[in-house]
């Protein structure tokens, strides 16, 4: 075949920079550790790739949530656990108070620790995060949730439970209302209530062996209270004693563990005040059928209000207690899914260094060589022997 | 022996002729379009005696040049091809490099924005995170502004770069006709074929080639009359037509070829020129992958923009009031509607947002032709089938792709208006939050138990419904009351529920009224009372933040045929990438291809057509020895005469 004088030259220049670009290629390869310079190398990888970042950065960014979340569940359990030390001091003083031996100094002395765990307690409840945010006021977590006012701590929070996500399909409790962890306004578990009733218990002139307690049942319907009168020779059941009041016979029936107390019956007019055992009551108003009271004496009545409270307690902190467990296997398996996700990123994405250098040298020789025979070439030439 | 002289200066010329051939062919080895020549010579008519037929010597018969017809066609193919893949690659691939890069991309951005969508739900409260959400969503939309204006340059360059073309294009047919002329002339002084002038007209063709692919018309008088597209003729003898570039009548920012005769301009269809050469190279990249790139990621600025948008105003802000839109679409642009040139009307419309899932990538064009409404999707080239030709069947067709439109007008008859949906989409978001007290992290309603209940179902914290919202359902904050009559059945009361009574209860069942739902769990008994109501105070709840924090994983995009997103921001992003790259990566196989096509193709012409420097020293040789034997015959003769002198 005739090869005329400019293809030899156009050749020799093409083969030269063909193995340069290649050349370049593979050196930009090793230097910069990827195997994909631009999409166009591998359309499919570096889309996959893209996908593959995106769910790394959401595990993550999970990751951090989890420890955002083990953070804020952690200071709370603390809060939690500090609340049942309360509630344990609370209750041992309880039942020393009901030593009949005490004097009214002895109680004032006790009222006085009870006030200090009462306000312990309020200031727990009021306990705010590192943000400043209060912990069991719900969703309002910038409004104080306890507000001591006559009588009672009233709660301004609401019941809201915040959350974060800790994997695609799971969203994880960070938060307990106010309302959960001490059910303010519920009668016989609100501590606040309790504390403060037997505070005001342990002020009068009468030992608390001779107190009673009365509370109104929950579910009543009626209009009907009941009252009693502090008697120095009272004897109160040993254990509570519950009024049921039946419309048909218009009266009242008492069920209860204590013998002397039980099956009683009391015929009802409004008002109508009756005497056992030097317990002097009063009900008034007009109740509804099968609307219950509860006398029982202040001693037991308080621990049962404590130990309802520390139980609703524990059972929070159990709570938070199985959610911090979670935390800690979803963290587990986040944290092989994020390598996972890296080393198929890798796979995407990075050169094999060994190859790409070794592929360097022979691109390197190859072009040594293109360049030697193109000059070698293109010294032949006649004009040279004229 | 006056033969003999005679035989000898003709052959002495000859190898003259011959010599000024050589020298011709090395003095023009490097010069573009040059087909060697070749002196051809014959032998003379001989003398015929008695002793038969004695030779005349030789003469010159022509100069030809040595040049194939069909060798020519094959490279001015394989150039149209190879400049066609070249021009568009060298386009794709500054949108290939634009989006390859992991930390310039848009990517990281918006990775980087949903991480402060997260901190936001970790610390609802936190001002530095909540700053952090905004400076994220300002990054976001910077990345999307400059990848967009990176595309807009492209559209422009391509503009830029189609004059210039046309520039050479109208130069190059000038010359053509020139030459057609002065070849004519050349030809009828003296029947011989003027190579020189062939080569220029050939080289001019050949650069003309490798800007639009040209086909070629042989007139028996030498003329070429040149054509290009689907035979609109560029030459036709001396005269040569002139193009210019006007202004597209529906899309002012892309410009079009056409004809022009003096003032009027008549368009050259643009499918006809993208058979090759370099301009078709550019048109078919401003028709496919640079009308992609810049679709799908305007599809994907405005589907965040709005889904987001309609997200966070399902929200409640720090200071209590529902949450706005967080980003701002210029809705001036985006969707841009122009109006064809040649309207007698125009388009009175309202824009009413646009639909994140139904978007497509794809521009439509509205024609009315006086009885019927017609909507084509210009991208895919398909008609939209309306279900009534009317101004609601056209409101119902476009709002099935996704943009909402009220027509406050009809349309003037013959008027036609070309609908870009996404393309300013990249440029048009910004970020419509300034103060980070007003995104909206918490829900606006909130739910709560009875204390006095005695039951022991609990009520879930409740969720703003996200279909047929936003707008708001206006009793979403009411305060709604849930009643048991008995553990089975419940009364509801508030207003907008329409306060039904005896509703049956299924645990965990949705209970949804004015836009939320909540969930009961558990037994109730007979009297409990829960209640949903506005979230007053409600600053620490995280709600709307994890559900804005969950759009970054789920579907939003792209609608299959049942209303279902089929994929995520980041999925629409992978697969513009993976597009692109992959056009990319076909355009540089197909040049590489066409390339070494051309390269075979030329190195054929040139074996045949190219100068050999080695060939022509030895026809310098060789000729000088035939000039040198021509001039031993002259002195032959001349020994002959003197020996005929001599004899005494």
């Amino acid at each position: 075949m005739r090869i005329s004088s400019g293809t030899l030259y156009e050749l020799g220049i093409n083969t030269i920079n063909s193995q340069l670009t290649t050349l370049v290629k593979t050196q930009q390869q090793v230097s910069t550790g990827r195997r994909i310079l631009t999409p166009a190398d591998d359309p499919v990888a570096s889309a996959t790739a893209l996908e593959t970042d995106n769910a790394l950065n959401v595990a993550k960014q999970q990751l951090d949530n989890i420890g955002n979340a083990r953070s804020t569940l952690s200071l709370e359990e603390s809060v939690v656990s500090n609340i049942n030390r309360v509630y344990q001091d609370a209750r041992q003083t309880i039942v020393s108070a009901g030593n009949s031996g005490l004097s009214a100094s002895d109680r004032a002395t006790l009222a006085t620790t009870l006030r200090s765990n009462y306000n312990e307690l309020l200031t727990l409840a009021n306990s705010r995060d590192g943000q400043g945010n209060y912990f069991f006021s719900g969703f309002a977590s910038s409004t104080q949730p306890f507000t001591q006012t006559t009588g009672a701590a009233v709660y301004a929070g609401d019941q809201g439970q915040r959350k974060l996500q800790i994997t695609p399909s799971r969203q994880i409790d960070i938060s307990d209302s106010g309302q959960d962890l001490f059910k303010p306004g519920v009668a016989g578990a609100d501590p606040f209530a309790t504390i403060e009733n037997f505070i005001t218990a342990l002020g009068g002139n009468t030992a608390i062996g001779n107190q009673v307690s009365t509370g109104t049942g929950a579910t009543n319907t009626g209009s009907a209270s009941i009252s009693t009168a502090v008697s120095a020779s009272a004897t109160p059941p040993t254990s509570a004693v519950t009024l049921t009041y039946n419309s048909g016979s218009t009266s009242f029936t008492t069920v209860s563990q204590d013998p002397a107390w039980n099956n009683l019956t009391i015929a009802y007019t409004d008002p109508t005040t009756t005497t056992f055992y030097g317990v002097s009551f009063t009900i008034s108003g007009s109740p509804s059928n099968n609307d219950k009271f509860t006398i029982n004496n202040a001693t037991d009545a308080a621990l049962g209000g404590i130990d309802t409270a520390l139980n609703n307690a524990l059972r929070v902190q159990s709570s938070i207690g199985s959610r911090l467990n979670e935390l800690d296997s979803t963290e587990t398996t986040n944290q092989d899914t994020t390598l996972q996700y890296q080393t198929r990123l890798s796979s995407l994405r990075d050169v094999d260094l060994t190859r790409a250098i070794s592929d360097l040298t022979q691109q390197q020789n190859s072009l040594q060589a293109a360049q030697k025979s193109f000059l070698s070439i293109q010294g032949l030439s006649l004009f040279k022997l004229l | 022996m006056a033969g003999l002289t005679s035989v000898g200066v003709a052959a002495a010329n000859n190898a003259q002729i011959a010599l000024l051939t050589t020298q011709h062919n090395i003095a023009n080895a490097n010069t573009p379009g040059f087909n060697r020549q070749e002196a051809i010579q014959t032998t003379n008519f001989a003398q015929g005696t008695g002793s038969g037929f004695i030779g005349q010597g030789a003469q010159i018969q022509t100069i030809s040049r040595v040049y194939s017809d069909f060798l020519n066609g094959q490279v001015l193919s394989a150039s149209a091809q190879a400049q066609f893949s070249d021009a568009f690659l060298a386009q794709v691939s500054q949108i290939d490099n634009a989006f390859a890069d992991s930390t310039a991309g848009l990517s990281p951005a918006l990775q980087d924005f949903f991480s402060g969508a997260n901190s936001v739900a970790a610390n609802p409260t936190s001002a530095a995170a909540r700053q952090s959400l905004l400076s994220g969503a300002e990054t976001l939309v910077a990345r999307f502004q400059s990848l967009s204006g990176r595309l807009e340059e492209l559209r422009n360059g391509v503009n830029t770069q189609l004059q210039a073309q046309l520039t050479d294009i109208n130069s190059y047919s000038a010359q053509i006709a020139d030459l057609n002329q002065k070849i004519n002339e050349a030809q009828s002084f003296n029947n011989q074929p003027p190579n020189d002038l062939l080569d220029q007209r050939d080289q001019a063709i050949a650069k003309l080639n490798e800007i639009v692919k040209v086909s070629i018309a042989k007139q028996t008088n030498g003329s070429y009359n040149v054509y290009i597209g689907t035979g609109q003729a560029l030459v036709t003898g001396s005269k040569a037509a002139t193009l210019a570039l006007r202004d597209d009548p529906t899309d002012p920012s892309s410009k079009n070829v056409n004809y022009a005769f003096g003032n009027s301009f008549v368009p050259i269809p643009e499918l006809s020129l993208e058979s090759g050469g370099a301009l078709g190279g550019l048109l078919s990249f401003r028709r496919t992958s640079l009308e992609t790139a810049q679709n799908s990621l305007g599809r994907l600025a405005l589907g965040l923009a709005q889904s987001f948008n309609d997200q966070h105003r399902l929200g409640q802000d720090l200071n209590g009031a529902l949450g706005g839109d967080f980003f701002n679409i210029d809705t001036s642009t985006s969707p841009l509607i122009n109006g064809n040139a040649n309207n007698t009307g125009s388009l009175d419309y309202t824009f009413n947002g646009f639909d994140a899932g139904k978007l497509t990538t794809s521009n439509y064009l509205i024609s009315y032709d006086g009885s019927t409404y017609s909507l084509t999707d210009t991208t895919t080239n398909t008609p939209v089938t309306l279900q009534t030709n009317d101004i609601p069947g056209l409101k119902t067709a476009l709002s099935s792709v996704g943009i909402n439109l009220t027509f406050n007008a009809g349309i003037t008859s013959g008027d036609k208006f070309l609908i870009l949906p996404t393309r300013n989409g990249a440029r048009d978001i910004s970020v419509a939050l300034t103060d980070p007290s007003t995104i909206a992290v918490a829900a606006p309603i909130r739910s709560a138990a009875n204390t006095a209940n005695t039951g022991t179902a609990t009520v879930s914290p409740g969720s703003v419904d996200t279909t047929n919202q936003p707008p708001l359902n206006a009793n979403l904050q009411a305060a709604v009351t849930i009643t048991f009559t008995a553990a089975g059945t419940f009364d509801v009361s508030g207003t907008g529920t329409g306060n039904p009574t005896g509703v049956t209860y299924t645990a965990g069942g949705n209970i949804s009224y004015n836009g939320w739902t909540i969930q009961i769990n558990g037994t109730p008994a007979a009297g409990d009372v829960f209640t949903v109501s506005s979230n007053t105070g409600g600053i620490g709840d995280n709600r709307n933040a994890v559900a804005l924090a969950a759009l970054q994983q789920n579907n939003t995009l792209a609608n299959n045929a049942a209303g279902t997103p089929t994929t995520s921001y980041q999925g629409a992003y992978a697969q513009l990438v993976s597009t692109i790259g992959n056009d990319t990566r076909r355009t540089s196989n197909n040049s590489k291809a066409q390339q070494a096509l051309l390269s075979s193709t030329t190195q054929s012409q040139q074996s045949l057509s190219g100068v050999n420097l080695d060939e022509e020293a030895a026809n310098l040789l060789r000729f000088q020895q035939a000039y040198q034997a021509a001039a031993k015959i002259i002195q032959t003769s001349s020994t002959l005469f003197d020996t005929i002198l001599n004899i005494r």
